[in-house]
C-alpha cells in the first residue's frame, strides 16, 4: 500500500526518532512509504489559540502538499495533529472553497499511527521486541475525537517481553493543552504532577502513548521531580527489534 | 497591612487562579468533593446500557425546543396564566432584579426565604432584595454556609464544595456563636434549626427552576434537602426565576431529563424531591402561597440562541458533572475562573453574561481535552464552543501582543518549507546557549515547572534524507 | 416594545420553519424506544431502589396488616397527622393511632390559611405525618404525591417523619408511564405535585450524607399488595 507520511513540527524538530521508527515499522510491513519534505505544520497551534486566519495559511499549505500525494493513507504520529485535519479542517476552521473539498478528501484518508496499523491493515503483531513495564497514557484528542483507546494496547500487548500495565486515571489529561501549558502555566504543571503520581504508582519502568506533545509534557515534569521512569513514544516501543 | 482578597470577577482570573493553586487544603477539599461526586454519578449510569442514546435523544429534545421557542413560551404562558400564576418577562439581570424587589416588597413583606437558583446567582438578586430592605435567608445547606461566608458559590450544585468541615464548623461557631464543632451532623441540624424558624416567619419565597413544562404550565424543581419545597409552599408568595431555555414540551420528555439530571449532579436516580407546581394555591387546597410569579429572563440568552455557533450552550441543564470531571475545575475550583458559572459551561456562557472582554481570559483556561463533552448529559461539544470562543478573542485582536507576534512570527516561518528548515537548524546551532539548569532548552515560564526537552542533533528531515542518501 | 413582546421576536426570529408536532412525535418514538421506558413494574425492583435511596420499605398484605404496621411504627404519644383519604379512613388508623395515646389530627382540621402561623407550628411540631401515594416508580423507588383536598403539601414536609401508603397496584415501570398521571394532575387537580426519592438529605459539607436537613429526616413507605379494602 501506498503511504504518505505526515511528520508533525514537534517530531520533525524535537521527537525525530519516533518518526524514523513509525517509518520502519510500515516499510517491514511492506508498504510503500513516502514522505514530501515540503511539509512543516498543520497550523492547529495557531488554530487551538483562537488565530483561525494564521492557521489557515498553514491549512493551506498542508493540503496543498498532502491533497495530491497519490498515497492511499496519510499516517502520523499523533492523535493531536491528526484531529486538526480530519476534524477541524473545514469543519471548525473554515476553509475557502477548493481548499475545503480538498480537506474533505484528505479527510477519509489521514489516520493515527496505530489506528492505522490496527483499524485500517488488521495488524496488532509488528514483531518488535521490548522488555520494560510499560503504562499507556490516552492523548484527549486521540481518545476523544478520534476513539483511540484500545490500538495502542493491541499493539503493546503482542510486543515481545513488554508488560503492560494500567495506571489509574490514564484518560485524565496531562495538562499539556497546547499554548494552554504556556498561558496557564501553574495550572498545566499541577495536571502535569497529578499525571506522574499516577505513573508513578502504576509501577512501570516506561510510559508511552500516541502523541509527543503530551509525552513532553509528562517527561518534563518527570526530569524535574527527578524520576527514572523514561517516555517513549509508542512507535518507538514498535520499531524496537531484538 | 491587611490583605484584600482579589474581588471573585472574570478579569481577575490569572491572580485568581494564583492565590488558589497552591494551596492544598483547597486541592484537597476539591479532589475529595469531585471524585465522591464522579464515583457516584458511574455507579447510576451504568443503569443503562443505552445511555448514549438517552443523551442523544436530550440533546434533540432541547434542540426541538429552541428551534420552537416561541410556540413552546407562548404555550407555557398561556398555561401557566390559566392557572392562576402571573408570568413577567425581564430583558437582563437589572430588570428582573428590579421586577422581583418590586414584588417581593409589596404589601410591607420583609422577610424572603431563598432556595438555590443559579439563575439568581447570575442576576445577583439576593444581594438586590437586601438593598431592597428585605431579610434574605439561602436556604440550602450550601448556600447557606457562602451566605455567612459572604462568599458567591463556587460550584453549580455544591455551592460550598471549596469548603472543608473544619472552615465551616469554625465559621459556624464565629456567625452563629455556637460551640465549635466539625461533625457534618451536627452543623446540619444547627442550620436546620435556625433555617426552620425563618421558614415559618417568612412572608416570601424565591426559587429557581429546572424545567418549565409547556404543555400545562408548571414549574418542576429538584432537590435533596426539602428548602425548595419548604420555600415554594410556606410563605404567600412564590416568585420562580428562569431563562426561557428552560422550556421543554411535556411530561413525557421530562421524564427523560429528570433520569439524567439526578444521575449527572449527584449520583441519583432521582433526587429526594422533584416539585412539579402549576399556578398558586388552589381553591381547594389547604396550603401553598397565594401568589405565584413567574418571572422569565433574557440577560444575553436571546443573543446565544441567535448565534448558530455558541446555540448549543443553551441546552445546558446546569447538573456541573463538567465541573466535576474538568481537571482544571479539580484545581482551581470554582473561585479561580471568577464567574458565578465556573468550569467548562461558565467559561462558554460568562462571556455572554459578563461580555467578552472581561470574560476573556476563560476561554483559554481549558487544555480542551473534552471530558466534559463526554460526560454531559444532553451532550454539548463545550470544548469545542471554547474553541468557537477563542477564535472570537483572538480574532478581535483581544490576546496579548507578545503572543499576536510569536503566532504571527511562528505561522511566516511554517509558511515556507525552507525558512522553517533554517530555523530548526539554528535552534539546534544556538540551543546550547538556551540551556537550563536541568539539561534541557530555556522556554519561558515553561521552565519555571516542567524540563523542555533539549533539540536533537537533527531534525526528522534530516534524519530521513541521511536515509535516502543511504545506499540500500 | 415591552421586555415580553422583544423576547418574543428573538424568539420568533430563530424558529426554524420546520413542523412543531411532527417534530415533537419522532421525538417521542424515540423517547420510547430507550431503555429506561421498558423496565418492569416491580415491587421488588422498588423496594431495592427506595432502601438504596434511604427509605425505609415496608410491605404489608391488606389494610388492616398496614394500619397494624403503621401503629407500630409510631411511638407512644406521638403526634400524628393524617390525610384525609378514604384509604386511612377505611382502614381505622385514627382509632388504632389514638389507641396508643398518640394525638390525631386530620388535614381538615388544620386550616393552614393566611396568617396561621399556629397551624404551621401544628406541622412543625408534629412528629409523623402520614400520607397516601398516587403511585410508585419502580426505577428509582420513589413516590408521587400530590396536594389536594384531603392531603396538604405540609403533611409530608414538616413532620419530623413521613410515612408514605401505597397500594402495590399503583407502582409503575418509570416516570415515563407516569407521564399521563403527572399531565392529569397538573391540568386538572392540583397545584403541587411532588415526587419523593427518599428522607431529606444533603451533601453540602464535604460529601458527607446526612439525613432530615429541611425536610422528614425518615421517610417510610407501607407497600400494600390488596388495598381493595375487606
Amino acid at each position: 500500500m501506498k503511504v504518505s507520511l505526515f511528520i508533525p513540527c514537534l517530531t520533525d524538530q524535537f521527537f525525530p526518532d519516533s518518526g524514523m521508527r513509525m517509518l520502519r515499522v510500515l516499510e517491514r510491513l511492506g508498504h510503500e512509504v513516502s514522505y514530501d519534505p515540503r511539509q512543516t505544520c498543520c497550523g492547529q497551534p495557531a488554530f487551538n489559540t483562537g488565530y483561525h486566519h494564521e492557521a489557515e495559511t498553514l491549512a493551506r499549505k498542508f493540503l496543498d502538499i498532502f491533497d495530491r500525494d497519490g498515497a492511499e493513507y496519510i499516517v502520523a504520529p499523533s492523535g493531536s495533529c491528526v484531529t486538526m485535519v480530519a476534524q477541524f479542517y473545514g469543519r471548525m476552521l473554515e476553509l475557502p472553497a477548493p481548499y475545503a473539498e480538498a480537506a474533505d478528501r484528505v479527510r477519509g484518508r489521514v489516520r493515527e499511527f496505530t489506528s492505522f496499523l490496527v483499524d485500517v491493515l488488521g495488524v496488532t503483531d509488528v514483531g518488535a521486541h521490548f522488555a520494560e513495564r510499560v503504562t499507556v497514557h490516552d492523548s484527549c484528542h486521540a481518545l476523544r475525537e478520534l476513539r483511540i483507546k484500545r490500538q495502542p494496547r493491541a499493539l503493546l500487548e503482542r510486543v515481545e517481553g513488554l508488560e503492560l500495565v494500567e495506571m489509574d486515571a490514564a484518560e485524565v489529561c496531562c495538562g499539556f493543552g497546547g499554548t494552554f501549558a504556556v498561558k496557564y502555566a501553574d495550572v498545566s504543571a499541577a495536571m502535569a504532577e497529578e499525571k506522574v503520581d499516577s505513573i508513578i504508582r502504576s509501577g512501570a519502568t516506561v510510559v508511552t502513548g500516541v502523541d509527543s506533545s503530551c509525552l513532553m509534557q509528562i517527561d518534563g515534569m518527570l526530569r524535574r521531580r527527578g524520576s527514572s521512569v523514561r517516555t517513549l513514544h509508542i512507535a518507538e516501543i514498535l520499531g524496537s527489534i531484538s | 497591612m491587611t490583605h484584600r482578597p482579589t474581588p471573585i470577577e472574570p478579569e481577575n482570573i490569572g491572580r485568581l487562579i494564583a492565590e488558589r493553586i497552591h494551596d492544598p487544603r483547597l486541592r484537597g477539599n476539591l479532589a475529595r468533593a469531585t471524585t465522591t461526586s464522579l464515583v457516584k454519578r458511574a455507579a447510576v449510569v451504568a443503569d443503562y446500557d443505552d445511555w448514549e442514546s438517552m443523551r442523544a435523544v436530550a440533546h434533540d429534545i432541547k434542540r426541538h425546543v429552541l428551534d420552537h421557542a416561541d410556540d413552546y413560551l407562548a404555550r407555557f404562558e398561556r398555561q401557566a396564566t390559566a392557572a392562576g400564576a402571573t408570568v413577567h418577562f425581564a430583558g437582563d439581570a437589572e430588570d428582573a432584579s428590579r421586577l422581583i424587589c418590586e414584588i417581593a416588597a409589596r404589601h410591607g413583606r420583609r422577610v424572603a426565604v431563598k432556595s438555590k437558583s443559579m439563575t439568581g446567582e447570575e442576576i445577583d438578586l439576593t444581594h438586590a432584595l437586601e438593598r431592597a430592605g428585605l431579610e434574605t435567608i439561602e436556604t440550602d445547606l450550601g448556600e447557606y454556609i457562602i451566605q455567612l461566608a459572604e462568599e458567591p458559590p463556587s460550584h453549580i450544585t455544591a455551592p460550598a464544595l471549596h469548603k472543608s468541615r473544619g472552615e465551616i464548623g469554625q465559621l459556624f461557631s464565629e456567625k452563629l456563636g455556637i460551640e465549635y464543632s466539625d461533625d457534618p451532623e451536627r452543623l446540619t441540624e444547627v442550620a436546620r434549626a435556625v433555617l426552620r424558624e425563618d421558614f415559618l416567619r417568612a412572608d416570601v419565597g424565591v426559587s429557581g427552576v429546572n424545567f418549565a413544562i409547556a404543555e400545562s404550565g408548571t414549574l418542576c424543581i429538584v432537590e435533596n434537602e426539602g428548602n425548595a419545597r419548604l420555600s415554594t409552599t410556606l410563605p404567600r408568595v412564590h416568585i420562580a426565576v428562569m431563562g426561557f431555555e428552560k422550556l421543554l414540551p411535556d411530561f413525557e420528555t421530562l421524564s427523560l431529563f429528570l433520569n439524567l439530571l439526578g444521575r449527572s449532579a449527584t449520583g441519583q436516580r432521582l433526587t429526594c424531591y422533584t416539585s412539579l407546581i402549576t399556578g398558586p394555591r388552589r381553591a381547594d387546597e389547604h396550603d401553598g402561597p397565594d401568589e405565584l410569579h413567574i418571572v422569565i429572563l433574557d440577560n444575553g440568552r436571546a443573543r446565544l440562541l441567535a448565534d448558530a455557533a455558541l446555540r448549543e450552550a443553551l441546552l445546558c441543564i446546569r447538573c456541573g458533572a463538567c465541573l466535576n470531571v474538568c481537571p482544571v475545575y479539580q484545581k482551581i475550583g470554582g473561585h479561580g475562573y471568577g464567574s458565578i458559572y465556573p468550569g467548562p459551561i461558565g467559561s462558554v456562557i460568562t462571556p455572554i453574561f459578563r461580555g467578552e472582554t472581561r470574560a476573556a481570559g476563560l476561554p483559554f483556561a481549558s487544555s480542551l481535552c473534552g471530558a466534559c463533552a463526554d460526560i454531559c448529559p444532553v451532550h454539548i461539544d463545550l470544548h469545542h464552543l471554547l474553541l468557537t470562543w477563542r477564535a472570537r478573542i483572538s480574532g478581535k485582536r483581544k490576546g496579548k501582543w507578545t503572543e499576536r507576534l510569536i503566532m504571527w512570527t511562528f505561522v511566516r516561518v511554517a509558511a515556507r518549507t525552507a525558512l522553517f528548515d533554517l530555523a530548526g537548524r539554528l535552534l539546534r546551532v544556538f540551543g546550547p546557549l538556551l540551556r537550563s539548569r536541568d539539561g534541557g532548552l530555556r522556554v519561558p515560564i515553561w521552565s519555571d515547572t516542567r524540563t523542555f526537552p533539549a533539540p536533537p542533533p537533527r531534525s526528522f528531515k534530516q534524519c530521513w534524507r541521511a536515509d535516502q542518501e543511504r545506499p540500500s | 416594545m415591552s421586555a415580553r413582546d422583544r423576547m418574543f421576536a428573538a424568539l420568533r426570529a430563530a424558529a426554524t420553519a420546520t413542523d412543531r408536532d411532527t417534530e415533537r412525535m419522532s421525538l417521542h418514538a424515540r423517547l420510547d424506544a430507550l431503555a429506561f421506558r421498558a423496565g418492569a413494574a416491580d415491587v421488588a425492583l422498588f423496594t431495592t431502589r427506595a432502601r438504596e435511596s434511604g427509605s425505609t420499605v415496608l410491605r404489608c398484605a391488606d389494610l388492616s396488616d398496614a394500619a397494624r404496621t403503621i401503629v407500630a411504627l409510631v411511638e407512644e404519644g406521638q403526634r400524628c397527622i393524617l390525610a384525609d383519604d378514604p384509604l386511612c379512613a377505611s382502614m381505622g388508623l385514627a382509632a388504632g393511632l389514638a389507641g396508643k395515646s398518640c394525638s390525631v389530627t386530620a388535614v381538615r382540621d388544620i386550616t393552614l390559611g393566611r396568617d396561621n402561623p399556629d397551624a404551621r407550628r401544628a406541622y412543625a411540631d408534629a412528629h409523623v405525618g402520614i400520607t397516601v401515594a398516587r403511585a410508585g416508580l419502580a426505577d428509582s423507588g420513589a413516590i408521587i404525591i400530590s396536594s389536594s383536598d384531603c392531603e396538604s403539601r405540609s403533611v409530608s414536609l414538616l413532620p419530623a417523619r413521613h410515612i408514605a401508603m401505597l397500594p402495590a397496584g399503583r407502582i409503575v415501570a418509570s416516570l415515563r408511564q407516569a407521564a399521563p398521571l403527572l399531565r392529569h394532575l397538573a391540568l386538572d387537580a392540583t397545584s403541587a405535585v411532588t415526587l419523593v426519592g427518599g428522607p431529606s438529605k444533603t451533601a453540602d459539607i464535604e460529601k458527607v450524607l446526612v439525613t432530615g436537613v429541611h425536610g422528614p429526616g425518615e421517610f417510610v413507605i407501607v407497600i400494600i399488595d390488596d388495598a381493595e379494602g375487606q
